[in-house]
């Protein structure tokens, strides 16, 4: 799979999905955070075998500590972690693959764009090599994402010179230069006004068409999660309460249907 | 104007330049480890590693006699296995200098670094960087104006360094006699003139220091 990652193809195909493949996503784990004076413990367990798999939910409810579990920023405290068919972490075999061998692409919730680089310098910020200039193939890599993201006129400014949907698509184009394996985005329009939502749901999705990989959206809005998902992985106050099969689903019920009763026999 | 003058200055700029680069060094270490990793007794030795802020000078500068004179654990090998006296040197000096301003150094970077948001720090892990080049191109960055406003207080406060480095250094007139030194015996042989000119001089030097120290502090990027 890491190998896979570096043709500098832009189409991406993970040779894992071709055939009868191992899930997406399989987990059961146990997590626990702990902030000063409080312990949040998330018992997360579900497998998830569609290419769009949405975790919705109310907020709070542990989706996005899920998915930095899944990216290898928290340590669960037991449990197993498989993505692709690749275990990258298995407490009793003593597994833990760090963050920065997982290849994954994260699109953080408030972006997390370096401030101190610009705009060309975020997105190819996977692809330097120390002390070295990029390679001619990234530079190229770098300039079609760019361009594909309508950024070209934007490369030398700072995030903080530039808008918030610009900023997201700054973010994406970021996450996809490594060409990551699987691409996680919590809750990627959270940080944008109601009105710019709806286009840039339209403009993110219109890029994420063209590449072929897998992707897993944290969302509390019904909207986005209706658009995007073709499975839904429902988390209620620390742990999964259902996974749907939200494309079978929707051909015969509208969103509301499918999600409310979900959440309203469990009193959320 | 003669070396009673200009030696002073020049003494208590080189000690405090060097001094500052040794704690930098050795503060920047120390604040990384301290802000990566958790372990048993941490902020006990933060604080030890914080005494020199409070304790006087001159407890310090018996500390190091302690350990520095000809009798001192590290002292005595120094000068077996090399023939290196720190003892009435201005090299002294610099280890005096340099073990008063590291905690403000220490204390600038550990501040600094747990400034920077984990956000940007987990980007990076998700983006291949392994932890060392995570800090080079991502936290020590976005800390470096924090760290560079320490470094400076580090460099006034070694400037200004008087007790340990006279009990390690001594007073030795153009050999270990710095800037705040020669103001004593200035002073104490009735210079008055040439007291007041140094005085004037490290007023000026420092609030320049503390100027742009403070400077440094405000914010140049916004998230």
């Amino acid at each position: 799979m890491f190998l896979m990652s570096r043709i500098s193809s832009l189409r991406h195909t993970s040779p894992q999905l071709s055939g009868v493949s191992s899930p997406i996503v399989a987990c059961d784990f146990d997590l626990r955070v702990q902030g000063p004076g409080v312990e949040f413990c998330l018992q997360t367990k579900f497998t998830a075998t569609s290419k769009r798999i949405a975790f919705f939910g109310p907020s709070g409810s542990g989706k996005s500590l899920t998915l930095m579990a899944l990216a290898g920023l928290l340590k669960p405290r037991l449990g197993v972690i498989a993505i692709q068919g690749q275990t990258f972490f298995d407490k009793k075999l003593g597994i833990n693959i760090p963050a920065r061998k997982r290849n994954i692409g994260m699109l953080f919730q408030d972006y997390a764009l370096f401030p101190h680089l610009s705009v060309r310098e975020n997105v190819s910020f996977g692809l330097k090599p120390f002390l070295r200039p990029l390679t001619v193939a990234h530079r190229e890599r770098v300039d079609h994402l760019l361009a594909l993201c309508d950024l070209d006129l934007l490369a030398s400014q700072l995030p903080s010179q530039i808008s918030g949907g610009q900023r997201q698509r700054v973010a994406l184009a970021r996450a996809l230069a490594t060409e990551p394996a699987i691409l996680l985005l919590d809750e990627p329009f959270a940080a944008l006004d109601q009105p710019l939502r709806k286009k840039m749901r339209a403009e993110l999705f219109a890029i994420l068409e063209r590449f072929d990989l897998p992707m897993i959206m944290v969302s509390h809005d019904l909207e986005d999660v209706d658009h995007f998902a073709q499975t839904l992985v429902a988390f209620g106050p620390g742990r999964v309460l259902d996974v749907i099969d939200y494309d079978l689903r929707r051909k015969k019920e509208t969103a509301t249907q499918i999600l409310d009763p979900l959440f309203v026999t469990e009193g959320i | 104007m003669d070396t009673n003058f200009f030696f002073p200055i020049q003494l208590s700029l080189r000690v405090a330049f060097l001094a500052t680069l040794v704690s930098l060094v050795l503060g920047l270490f120390l604040g990384w480890i301290f802000h990566r990793h958790r372990f048993p007794g941490k902020e006990l030795l933060d604080s030890i590693l914080s005494l020199p802020l409070v304790l006087p000078p001159t407890v310090l500068g018996y500390y190091l006699i302690v350990l520095l004179g000809r009798k001192g654990l590290v002292g005595r090998w120094l000068e077996d296995s090399f023939g290196v006296t720190l003892m009435f040197s201005w090299q002294g000096a610099v280890i005096a200098a340099a073990v008063v301003s590291f905690p403000l150094i220490f204390k600038s970077v550990r501040a600094a670094l747990d400034g920077v948001e984990r956000k940007y720090e987990d980007a990076a892990r998700t983006m291949g960087y392994p932890e060392w080049r995570v800090f080079l191109r991502v936290s020590l960055p976005l800390a470096g104006r924090g760290i560079l406003a320490g470094a400076m207080l580090a460099f006034a406060r070694a400037m200004g360094e008087f007790g340990a480095t006279l009990m390690i250094a001594g007073n030795l007139p153009g050999r270990t006699q710095t800037l705040s030194l020669a103001v004593y015996s200035a002073t104490q042989a009735g210079n008055d003139s040439l007291a007041s000119q140094l005085v004037l001089l490290i007023s000026i030097l420092c609030t320049l220091i503390l100027w742009i120290s403070g400077k440094l502090l405000t914010p140049k990027w916004q998230a």
